[in-house]
């Protein structure tokens, strides 16, 4: 069937089988690769994307689901800040996870930054326990999560001086 | 891991979406959050997948005079920030995580009948009417005649849950909802949802949903009708909760044995009791 939808700003059209799943269609069509397969059972988070703006899991969706909406993943992230406010070309929270050691491995990271994206969405300066569980959904094996609550607190801290939200929109503005 | 493969469709209307319903293998797709995983499993392998998402007379929360009714696609997430009674937020909020209850909705969550689901829990709790509708047209089931056993409910293969219907909370009404989740998975070992309502502190309606006990969620009948007239005290709750675990099947599995559900299950019941309580006296 034809799908078209917008990825990372793009207008994307492929024909795909009903039952190609969004994470293979980013992955394998789109060449996509910084939306990790972990688990495959839709427990570990590391297939996190923006579906409108909203972190879903992209193994736990049809591709044809997200027939005319709009994805975002971890390759358009930093293009939605402006520019001054990248570090070394990363988004504020992509230069937090590396500035306070939030990742080892790496695998979780881009679903962990795509969920800490929703979450500081909805709350622009989360305590602790409010960051663990906007991150109940996204499994890390490596860190014991601690530097993780911190990087997401530190990209706030960011966000909010400049004030927009994780997305680039101004506080106040964008229907939230 | 990839589905077998199906058919899809996207209806626009209540109407499309019946007549694709009525083949054979057909399944209606919402939020896919517990359909996805079985297809992946390779545990259900429909012909058919009927994607219902874009059907607006399925959508939101619309509140009458007495009633509010909850459309079948209110997803989990905006249920937990605007559903009409604290039970239905928390069990919301309870459900999956972040990401599930962005896409995941309360029509979904009813008939996928997982016997640990808690929606259901708040559903019963406050007494829900389940709308259906088939190619017979409407029909409605109250919440606590719908579920038969795990993954098991009334619901025709050709029939469709639309909305859930509810009284709205009223002065003197409380609810809450609490959980003993399974660590890894989240899911309930033990989940009860309470509502309650006061007058001159003493409560004149009651109820209770329990899930992740038994083979299906269940309302706590005998119970509920034991707390009505009494005044909530300690002694009225323990003599209400001593009926909790009536006509359930008490599951035990390598995660909690069924001696140690049936307790956690007085427990946090008399938790959500305490909460819907102190709810219903502006506490």
């Amino acid at each position: 069937m034809l799908l078209e939808l917008k990825v990372n700003g793009r207008l994307v059209r492929r024909e795909v089988e009903p039952r190609t799943l969004l994470v293979d269609l980013l992955r394998d069509e789109l060449a996509l690769t910084g939306t990790k397969v972990g688990c495959d059972t839709s427990q570990c988070g590391a297939c996190t994307v923006l579906l409108d703006g909203h972190a879903v899991k992209s193994c736990n969706m049809l591709a044809l689901q997200a027939q005319g909406r709009e994805l975002l993943t971890v390759e358009g992230l930093s293009q939605r800040v402006p520019e001054p406010l990248r570090e070394e070309g990363l988004h504020p929270l992509q230069a937090a996870f590396w500035n306070e050691d939030g990742l080892q491995c790496g695998y979780c990271t881009p679903g962990m930054i795509l969920a800490a994206c929703d979450l500081l969405q909805d709350n622009p300066d989360p305590s602790d326990d409010e960051v663990r569980h906007g991150i109940e959904g996204n499994i890390c094996r490596c860190t014991g999560y601690q530097p993780i609550v911190l990087a997401v607190q530190k990209a706030a801290g960011t966000l909010r001086e400049a004030g927009i939200d994780p997305l680039g929109r101004k506080r106040g503005e964008a229907g939230r | 891991m990839i589905p077998a493969a199906f058919r899809y469709e996207r209806p626009g209307t209540l109407e499309e979406a019946l007549r694709y319903l009525a083949e054979p293998e057909a399944k209606a797709l919402a939020g896919g959050q517990s359909l996805l995983p079985l297809l992946r499993l390779r545990m259900a392998e429909p012909g058919l997948l009927v994607d219902i998402q874009d059907i607006a007379e399925l959508a939101g929360i619309q509140s009458g005079a007495r009633e509010v009714t909850l459309g079948a696609l209110v997803r989990h997430v905006d249920l937990a920030t605007s559903g009409p009674w604290r039970v239905l937020r928390e069990a919301a909020e309870a459900t999956g995580d972040r990401q599930v209850r962005r896409l995941g909705t309360i029509g979904g969550a009813v008939a996928h009948a997982d016997p640990a689901g808690d929606l259901p829990a708040a559903l019963l709790a406050l007494g829900a009417v389940v709308e259906i509708v088939g190619p017979g047209g409407r029909r409605e089931v109250p919440i606590g005649e719908f579920f038969l056993g795990p993954l098991m409910t009334v619901l025709g293969p050709d029939e469709l849950v639309a909305a859930l219907r509810l009284p709205l909370p009223g002065s003197g009404s409380g609810s809450s909802y609490r959980k003993l989740r399974q660590a890894a998975s989240g899911f309930a070992l033990v989940g009860v949802g309470a509502m309650v309502r006061l007058e001159a502190g003493r409560c004149v309606d009651a109820g209770i949903g329990v899930t992740g006990v038994g083979l299906a969620p269940y309302a706590a009948e005998t119970a509920r009708e034991k707390l009505i007239g009494t005044v909530l005290s300690a002694a009225d709750v323990e003599l209400a909760l001593a009926a909790i675990l009536e006509g359930a099947d008490v599951q035990g599995d390598p995660y909690a044995s069924s001696e140690y559900r049936g307790k956690m299950c007085r427990v946090l019941a008399a938790e959500a009791i305490a909460g819907a309580r102190a709810e219903a006296q502006g506490e």
